[in-house]
């Protein structure tokens, strides 16, 4: 596989970066350089901010303003693609180089038939209407999709069908490389499985080759021949899956391994990796991990790494390539022991039953009516669910998108209206939806957010996030007490030195540190139950840890805590009790254990199968 | 406090680094200096008499009319309470049409908010100029002469329609952001979540507003001069086209009169038009430009394959 | 084509909304002289007394239509509700009194007919004025912050300041006074035949093309807006990443820009009415604006009325053709995916 004369792509010292609003640069990819071979599936996995992206971009030359390209090449057939003209890049774009962008089912044209989409596409490139037609149709059924979709608009498709319309559309003409680009966020855990089965199929019975993107290291050990691990603008470490999973030789990749959950092989503390990625203003000397990484020596502050070959196929750009990782001991802040510290209990209200049911939900039903042709059509978005959520006790809510977990998340939250069902607190009767707009229902139940992006006010600090609710439920007294409390909340959830973060701006936080402020402010009311509703699907993975770890300690402080997700491997990390929904219904209900290694219903053994794990093969 | 002091300077230096809006902002400057000086100072008094009809020459910079007045002069005389009306309507409007949009926006769905629509379509069919005519003639029928504030108002209460529906539909977008959502679930108030909230993110839109109502204010202020019913209580660039009219001007070959009378109505456009420019980029941060520094400087960056030297 | 289900209702919704605005609308207009300082009518009432003298008209028939519009306003000693149906139903039998310049002639009978010429040259410069406000729209928005964009924008916000009636001034100037190739006043018809048609169109070019300057603006701006946020959207860099050329690419872009600015027509037919009306009025063109215009100095408040109604409905209906319009034609308005 490594014979040069397989070399389909070949990317030579690529250095790129984005100009900012103030005149100054910052470095996303600095001297990158790899091959692509032919008939292969390469990953570049890394996580947000090293610069992926950017690098497939670059490859493409489609890198705009305020991002460019300083220097390298990335030939093709013996030229360059970064010096080609207009014209002969357009001849080149979906005839033998197709790139699919993120979010690309977000971005067909919402005014056009799919159909009349890809003609246009085709046409473009020289192919009249009968050609077209029959190439369209190839390449739907190809990915599986029926052919009346020719006719209809993006807008009445459902996002896994809008993807697998897009990856028709690159393969349309029979490129030589497919370039992905984070091709599966956003969709349902096993929508994204079968779409990569099926394109992973489709790749070794057609012998093109796919350089994908993506920052989730576990999916693609399962999908991908080589990987290639990205850190804050280079690649440190390249290799086949099987030589990274087994042997892991830059400390970056040996953490990230450590850092996800995994169902097949159970792990009891998973690794977290504290800091952020260096955002590259300038070019300093010295391995660029350094700051964050546990095997450092004085010599990598001074001198850059080389590459070290372990083998044909294997390159560490590592001084410690060539020692074993899993027998160096790590320092605490890697394991993340959060300290409860002054907090015993959170909530300040103890609990009425003796058996500890904080929430009790008994037979929830949400029904829409919407009209299909001409009838109208009941959907029972959650249909008859009932259970209880006790304290000190973490309940998993599992299954994949347009299930009906959000729906019950927002109920709960006060958000939404049931149709019909009871809800009880603590015993008291919550069952009317607006009781559920009171202060002393929100006093009690509090929810964290999927995107934490969006869960914070872009105008306002961190710390008025944390002041407003405690002024509003009276939680202090006066000024003082209010900034100790504020301090006190930012140290509980990880955020240190806490000052620091006091007058810090939602975009100047990282992910991870979005969702601990999140934590911080519901956890301000002093609630009794937390509802975590995907909290760490839009982290990266060495971040999730911690997110993870800091939501294992609140157990600890007496809170109920409904954890939703559609990861079934986090669950097996921190949850006692786990619930699968199907439809509305929940199917299988249990001790984590018994139900993930002894799955009864149909669904559950699906989502286990479609569960992203790095001992798997597609 | 010191950063959010930082931060605002920033802020400020931003705006002030557009020159669209720099160029706006001393257009309108322009206008309204000449509008105070109009009202304290002309070349002539407005009642002077002096040969009909002459083209301009140095005495008589912009000529005289047909009634032997100095055109200069009823420029200058005439175009504050335009800019009165023009600038009371743009404030009145945006006042308006973002408490009606953060309201119905923010209520969207509830009974409430299909009253708000109702009322706003059903303005949206009253033009303001028709509304302005018809309430001056009854005002006229009574013998009780409009006020500029009656004006003021009676354009007001149609205009803010359009405006309205824009605000509405960010406000109600914004409003479906988790992090409304998740005030709301710490139990902030309402009132609270509106105007700390949803306010600031939509006030480009209304200082938009503020422009196209001031726009509107003076072309309606205008037309409506020109039936004649406004009876008006001092002189404007309006009564001043309505004389052009009836003394059909134009088949006389009076371009100077009626240039006069819209020379400040052009400043003021074109002073409108470069700021509309320039706020689009804090409409959507999307547009905002990066510039390119005009000073390159060389980076070294060891690689592998020895130190590439680059320039940015 | 196929309407789903869940169009129709929406649409039917929208129609609902449009007619419960309807009613506030006239409701408005039959509040509104009600809520005028009551000796205004009392001065209508004196004038038309006068009107006996004045206009030689039959007493009797004065006395008859004081009668009438003392139990119109209010004046009688009837209850309000009486009043309002009294005047809606007058409103659906198309009754809306009789005007007193043109004594006994109905109201209606002035102002339909005058109001559907007038609506003529609306409509034909509203449309123009989309097409081409839209084209440049366009070009101000690829060329953003270039010297055309600011010369566009510049450009159309003073032609926006400027009414109508001004811009017409000049045009008039230049062409017909000067350049004598544009007749200057409306052409006597004694009967339509081919030459007449032709001074017809040739009188009403700088009519219409000064209302199409006036109204540009609306269209110019909304279009530039659109498309400055669609040049940005994600399909456009998609279709750039399938390799598709500029050229498509800027169709797309026209394609889905030009779409929501239907709406724009929504908030310009307002202020075209009121143009139109101004220019009828300088140019003396027997249309609403005539006799509008005449209404108004004549205090004529029965034909006020009229016109203020009727011209709230056309543009009630306007807007609500538009809207329609908009929602069939575009799929991101239609709904949703399953």
């Amino acid at each position: 596989m490594s014979n040069v004369n397989d070399i389909l792509l070949s990317v030579r010292n690529l250095t790129a970066g984005y100009y900012t609003p103030t005149g100054g640069f910052y470095f996303a990819v600095t001297g990158v350089s790899f091959d692509v071979f032919k008939n292969e599936i390469l990953a570049i996995v890394g996580e947000s901010g090293c610069g992926k992206s950017t690098l497939a971009l670059s490859i493409y030359n489609n890198l705009h303003s305020p991002g460019k390209v300083l220097s390298g090449e990335v030939l093709f057939e013996g030229k360059d693609l970064l010096k080609m003209s207009k014209e002969e890049l357009r001849s080149i774009r979906m005839t033998r180089i197709s790139f699919v962008p993120q979010y690309a089912m977000d971005s067909l044209d919402p005014v056009t038939k799919i159909g009349d989409f890809m003609k246009m596409a085709l046409r473009e490139h020289g192919y009249g209407e009968l050609e077209a037609e029959k190439l369209i149709r190839e390449k739907l059924s190809l990915m599986r999709l029926p052919p009346e979709v020719v006719n209809m608009y993006p807008l009445e498709l459902s996002g896994g069908m809008r993807q697998r319309v897009v990856l028709a559309t690159s393969m349309l003409l029979n490129p030589d490389l497919i370039i992905l680009d984070e091709p599966t966020t956003g969709l349902d855990v096993i929508v994204q499985y079968e779409i990569l089965r099926d394109l992973k199929i489709i790749q070794r019975k057609l012998g093109f080759s796919i350089l994908i993107i993506s920052h989730d290291l576990p999916l693609m050990m399962m999908f991908a021949d080589r990987i290639a691990v990205m850190y804050a603008g280079e690649i440190v470490e390249i290799g086949s899956k099987n030589e990274l999973l087994d042997n892991p030789r830059h400390p970056y990749t040996y953490l990230l391994l450590n850092s996800v959950p995994s169902i097949i092989k159970r792990r009891e503390v998973l690794l977290s990796i504290p800091g952020n990625p260096p955002l590259l203003t300038s070019i300093e000397p010295g391995c660029r991990f350094y700051d964050r990484c546990p095997f450092r020596l004085s010599q990598c502050k001074e001198e850059l790494p080389r590459y070290i070959k372990l083998s044909e196929t294997h390159h560490s750009k590592c001084f410690r390539a060539n020692e074993n990782f899993s027998s160096l001991t790590l320092k605490p802040e890697y394991y993340e022991e959060l300290n409860i510290g002054g907090y015993k209990s959170i909530t300040s209200a103890p609990s009425v039953g003796s058996d500890g049911v904080a929430l009790s939900v008994r037979d929830l039903h949400k029904v829409y009516t919407v009209w299909r042709g001409l009838r109208r059509i009941k959907i029972y978005a959650v249909n008859g669910v009932s259970f209880n959520l006790r304290r000190g006790v973490i309940t998993a809510l599992v299954g994949g998108s347009g299930h009906g977990k959000s729906t019950i998340a927002k109920i709960i939250a006060g958000i939404e209206k049931q149709t019909s069902g009871s809800i009880f607190l603590d015993g008291k009767d919550f069952s009317k939806p607006s009781s559920r707009s009171t202060m002393e229902y929100r006093s009690k139940v509090q929810m964290v957010f999927q995107d934490p992006y969006s869960s914070l006010d872009p105008r306002h600090t961190v710390e008025w996030h944390i002041r407003r609710p405690l002024i509003i439920h009276g939680k202090v007294k006066n000024e003082n007490d209010l900034k100790q409390r504020v301090v006190n909340l930012l140290t509980l959830v990880g955020l240190k030195p806490p000052e620091k973060y006091l007058n810090r701006y939602p975009h100047e936080l990282s992910g991870g540190e979005r969702q601990r402020v999140s934590i911080a402010r519901a956890l301000a009311v002093e609630p009794a139950v937390l509802i975590a509703d995907e909290p760490v699907s839009m982290l990266d993975a060495s971040v999730r840890a911690g997110i993870l770890n800091v939501l294992k300690m609140l157990r600890n402080l007496n809170l109920a805590i409904l954890y939703i997700t559609h990861d079934l491997a986090t669950v097996s990390y921190i949850a006692d009790e786990v619930m699968v929904i199907y439809n509305g219904q929940i199917v299988e209900k249990g001790d984590v254990k018994e139900v993930i290694y002894n799955p009864k219903h149909e669904y559950t053994k699906r989502l286990i199968e479609a569960v992203p794990d790095p001992y798997k093969e597609l | 406090m010191k950063r959010e002091f930082a931060l605002s300077i920033s802020k400020v230096k931003v705006i002030t680094k557009n020159k669209f809006i720099a160029i706006g902002v001393a257009l309108l400057l322009l206008d309204i200096i000449l509008g105070i000086i109009g009202s304290i100072w002309t070349p002539y008094s407005v009642n002077a008499s002096f040969s009909f009809s002459e083209p301009p020459s140095w005495k008589h910079l912009l000529g005289t009319d047909a009634y032997g007045h100095d055109v200069l002069s009823e420029m200058l005389h005439d175009t504050l309470p335009t800019l009165e009306v023009g600038f009371g309507v743009g404030a009145l409007v945006a006042l308006l049409s973002t408490i009606i949009g953060l309201l119905g926006g923010y209520y969207a769905g509830k009974t409430a908010s299909i009253i708000i629509d109702i009322i706003t379509i059903t303005v949206l069919t009253i033009p303001g100029v028709i509304l302005l005519v018809v309430v001056s003639s009854y005002f006229r029928v009574a013998n009780i002469s409009v006020s500029y504030g009656i004006t003021i108002l009676s354009l007001s209460i149609v205009g803010w329609a359009f405006g309205a529906r824009q605000i509405r539909s960010q406000v109600l977008s914004l409003s479906n952001r988790e992090y409304i959502i998740a005030s709301k679930l710490i139990g902030e108030k309402s009132y609270t979540i509106i105007f700390t909230q949803l306010l600031p993110p939509i006030l480009p839109l209304t200082f938009a507003q503020f422009l196209f109502g001031t726009l509107y204010g003076v072309l309606s202020l205008v037309t409506a001069e020109f039936w004649g019913v406004l009876p008006a209580t001092s002189s404007n660039l309006g009564t001043m086209l309505a004389f052009i009219s009836t003394n059909a001007a134009y088949v006389s070959n009076q371009w100077w009169w009626i240039l006069g009378a819209i020379i400040p109505i052009i400043i003021l456009g074109t002073g409108i038009g470069f700021l509309n420019i320039g706020i689009d980029e804090f409409v959507d941060p999307r547009l905002r430009e990066i510039k390119l520094p005009q000073v390159r400087r060389i980076v070294k960056i060891p690689t592998d394959n020895g130190v590439i030297e680059v320039s940015i | 084509m196929k309407l789903p289900i869940q169009t129709i209702i929406n649409v039917t919704k929208r129609i609902a909304i449009y007619l419960a605005a309807f009613f506030v609308a006239i409701t408005v207009n039959f509040i509104l002289p009600r809520l005028m300082p009551g000796s205004a009518l009392i001065t209508l009432l004196s004038m038309l007394q006068g009107a006996i003298g004045e206009y030689g008209a039959n007493s009797a028939l004065v006395s008859a239509e004081i009668k009438q519009i003392e139990e119109a306003f209010g004046l009688t000693p009837q209850p309000w509700y009486i009043q309002y149906a009294d005047y809606i139903k007058g409103i659906f039998t198309g009754n809306l009194g009789a005007s007193i310049t043109f004594y006994p002639t109905n109201v209606a009978k002035i102002v339909f007919p005058s109001m559907i010429w007038s609506m003529g040259l609306v409509v034909v410069s509203s449309i123009v004025a989309f097409f081409l406000g839209s084209w440049l729209g366009s070009i101000a928005a690829i060329k953003r912050r270039s010297v055309t964009d600011a010369v566009i924008v510049v450009v159309i916000s003073i032609l926006a300041t400027i009414p109508a009636f001004v811009i017409i001034m000049y045009l008039e100037m230049g062409f017909s006074v000067n350049l004598k190739i544009v007749e200057l006043t409306f052409p006597n018809i004694k009967s339509m035949n081919l030459k007449t048609f032709l001074s017809l169109l040739n009188f009403y070019s700088v009519p219409v093309a000064g209302m199409v300057l006036s109204l540009l603006s609306g269209f110019v701006l909304g279009m530039r807006n659109n498309m400055l946020h669609t040049l940005r959207d994600n399909y456009v860099y998609y279709a750039e990443l399938l390799g598709l050329s500029e050229n498509t690419i800027r169709k797309i872009v026209y394609r889905n820009s030009i779409l929501p600015n239907i709406t724009g027509i929504t908030l310009i037919i307002g202020l075209a009415i009121s143009a139109a009306l101004t220019v009828e009025g300088l140019l003396t063109i027997p249309g609403a604006g005539y006799f509008f215009g005449l209404s108004l100095t004549s205090r004529d408040l029965p034909l006020i009325q009229g016109y203020f109604l009727v011209i709230v409905v056309l543009l009630l209906v306007s807007i609500a053709i538009a809207e329609i319009l908009y929602g069939l034609l575009d799929p991101r308005a239609r709904g949703g995916a399953s």
